[in-house]
């Protein structure tokens, strides 16, 4: 939409595009920054930590130490050390690359798979309709952790078919919000339009409905990124997720179980790095949600 | 009503039927049929190992096997020796007559398993259901009632942390604090109500308790009192909530007759995502605590690679989970006059 600059000041056009104006909200909301700028740092220490711990501190992580298990912590090991005397920070950011890696790259498959599938049944509507809403009921009918205690038992598997089993049920609420979104999109008039006009109905689909139903999606996906994570350390704890020795949050936790009588700083630090990761995801949604839905603001 | 009620039942027939499809595809996902792992024992040979092939049904079509499965083949006769006519009555009764085949380990039937466990894993949820609505409905009205306060903010605060633990790691936490450390509570297990030996021995039982229901009914908190705190300031900006104000009542009664009874609702519809909640939840809180229930004998048929048992436990969960949903949908009709079908 072009607006005459002369009859309307430009900044004024400007504030009225939808992610801008949520832009601005956001930075005017300090709890969805700080848990914005908490992910971000995490992030940035579980994925540039690993390779300058090995790389350039030259200390071998899986160097295994008789004489220093179950340090408390020290200078020397800011957070102790674990019952095979390894440096537990060292541990955290290696598992933390793979925690965080579920959480963005399964959230974001299953995103793109739940937007799919959703604005396929809702404009399509019919039979198709019908069919994928029977199995979204039916999945969602299953326990998720059942579910993904059943694959990976039948499976056994790897770190990447994991994040592909979290993200093959994640999509489930996404689809189901998208959908019903999409059913009360298709049916108002700039749609009609565009129809009239004689927009086919791929073009309809990826140019009319998916702008519209985009906000819902990244806030879905957010709040499913800390979901996935909870799941992932649950399924870990139970020995059915990535493996050790490669640490992830979860399976630390469930090391730590076994040893937690020689200091509790084995079991705590894993279990705070996943809540404060899952619960700045979650703030970050919210706040993702009153910036791009600024009707629903919570109060 | 009656006919909404007959109309919802029925709409949870094609879910309870996917559920079926779906468990029956990843049993047959599933690596290794009970025969192939005998192939290692000498004394089978492998015309024997045939006949156990085709008693079993193993090389039927998947069709039939799935039907077999849901309905029973002791209808049939099953060809043992391979000669195109029936010789042995099947005696399979199938799913639909609560047939859920036999653990391999145990060699008991599946649904005589699950039902040992069930009094153990319905007391833990029906415990921390109960004790998680009554918080949950307390914290979200204080909240609400006490809106913008440090009281608000910190039930608030407590509710989002509250979904963002894991609940093993709390599990592990109260463990370390009151069982290791202060030695008040047990570290796990469960003490039979029925045992004679226990006698009124309540706080026995009291106390293996405590600890695995707050981790279970933690969520539930949170997620309620979040949702009934949002309900109650979204009633209170209603017109009728002035009108109630203007005619003179004061605060209390405003609140305890117009808010609270319009906010708690809703709370029903939360019954179905709660127990989903519950039922993934109780498999790790029983693990963590050693409660012998229903998801600490999955975890233990997962090691033992114990299939039937495990699948008959998913189909077991998720049809109470169906039910369940089902039920908060028809509670929900039932509270709330607006609701007219």
């Amino acid at each position: 939409m072009t607006t005459d600059p002369q009859s309307r000041p430009m900044n004024i056009s400007r504030r009225s595009t939808l992610w801008g104006s949520a832009f601005r909200r956001l930075l005017q909301d300090r709890l969805t920054l700080l848990a914005a700028s908490v992910l971000f740092f995490l992030t940035f220490v579980c994925v540039l930590g690993p390779p300058v711990v090995e790389n350039v501190l030259k200390v071998d992580v899986e160097s295994t130490s008789v004489r220093d298990r179950y340090k408390p912590p020290s200078a020397e090991h800011p957070i102790g050390t674990d019952h095979l005397g390894r440096d537990l920070l060292i541990r955290l950011l290696f598992g933390g690359r793979i925690s965080l890696a579920v959480a963005y790259v399964a959230s974001t498959v299953s995103m793109s798979i739940g937007v799919m599938v959703g604005i396929l049944a809702g404009f399509v509507g019919g039979v198709v309709d019908d069919l994928i809403l029977w199995l979204i009921t039916t999945l969602s009918s299953i326990p998720a952790l059942f579910l993904l205690i059943i694959a990976t038992v039948i499976w056994s598997p790897s770190a990447e078919t994991l994040i592909l089993f979290l993200a093959g049920l994640g999509w489930i609420e996404t689809a189901r919000l998208i959908r019903g979104q999409t059913i009360t999109l298709k049916h108002q008039e700039y749609v009609l339009a565009a129809r009239a006009l004689g927009s086919t109905r791929l073009r309809l689909m990826v140019r009319h409905i998916l702008p519209n139903v985009l906000s819902i999606a990244i806030i879905s996906m957010t709040i499913n990124a800390g979901a996935l994570i909870l799941l992932e350390s649950g399924l870990s704890f139970l020995g059915l997720g990535v493996q050790p020795p490669t640490p992830t949050w979860g399976n630390m936790l469930t090391e730590a179980r076994s040893y937690f009588d020689r200091g509790i700083h084995l079991v705590f630090f894993p279990g705070i790095a996943i809540t404060v990761t899952v619960l700045c995801f979650f703030l970050f949604g919210d706040g993702l949600r009153d910036a791009l839905d600024p009707r629903q603001a919570r109060r | 009503m009656t006919k909404h009620l007959i109309r919802r039942l029925l709409q949870a027939v094609p879910t309870l039927f996917g559920i079926t499809v779906i468990s029956f595809l990843l049993m047959q996902a599933a690596p290794g049929d009970p025969v192939s792992m005998l192939t290692f024992n000498p004394e089978v040979t492998a015309e024997g190992s045939a006949r156990l092939r085709r008693q079993l049904g193993l090389d039927d079509p998947p069709l039939t096997q799935y039907l077999y499965w849901l309905v029973g083949n002791d209808w049939t006769q099953i060809d043992v020796d391979g000669d195109g006519s029936g010789d042995v009555q099947g005696v399979r009764k199938g799913l639909l007559r609560g047939d859920l085949g036999n653990s391999l380990v145990q060699k008991r039937p599946v649904l005589e398993l699950i039902t040992e466990r069930i009094p153990a894993t319905m007391q833990l949820m029906l415990s921390a259901l109960l004790v998680g609505y009554s918080a949950g409905i307390v914290l979200g009205l204080i909240a609400a009632a006490r809106h913008g306060s440090v009281i608000d903010q910190a039930i608030r605060f407590f509710s989002v942390v509250g979904t963002s633990l894991p609940g093993f790691w709390l599990g592990l936490l109260l463990i370390i604090i009151f069982s290791v450390q202060l030695k008040w509570l047990p570290l796990g297990g469960r003490q039979d109500l029925t045992d004679p030996d226990a006698g009124l021995a309540l706080w026995d039982v009291a106390s293996h308790m405590i600890l695995p229901v707050s981790v279970l009914a933690m969520g539930i908190v949170a997620s309620i009192s979040r949702y009934v705190r949002a309900e109650a300031l979204e009633i209170m900006g209603h017109d009728y909530i002035r009108t109630a104000r203007a005619k003179g009542l004061n605060e209390r009664s405003v609140f305890r007759s117009h808010v609270m009874r319009n906010a708690l609702i809703p709370v029903a519809t939360l019954l179905g995502p709660a127990l989903g909640g519950l039922i993934g939840g109780s498999v790790i809180t029983e693990q963590v605590f050693s409660w012998p229930g229903m998801g600490r004998m999955v975890i233990t048929a997962i090691s033992q690679r114990d299939f039937p048992l495990i699948m008959g436990t998913v189909l077991f969960s998720s049809v109470i989970f169906t039910l369940g949903v089902l039920l908060s949908d028809i509670l929900y009709g039932l509270l709330d006059p607006r609701v007219r079908y």
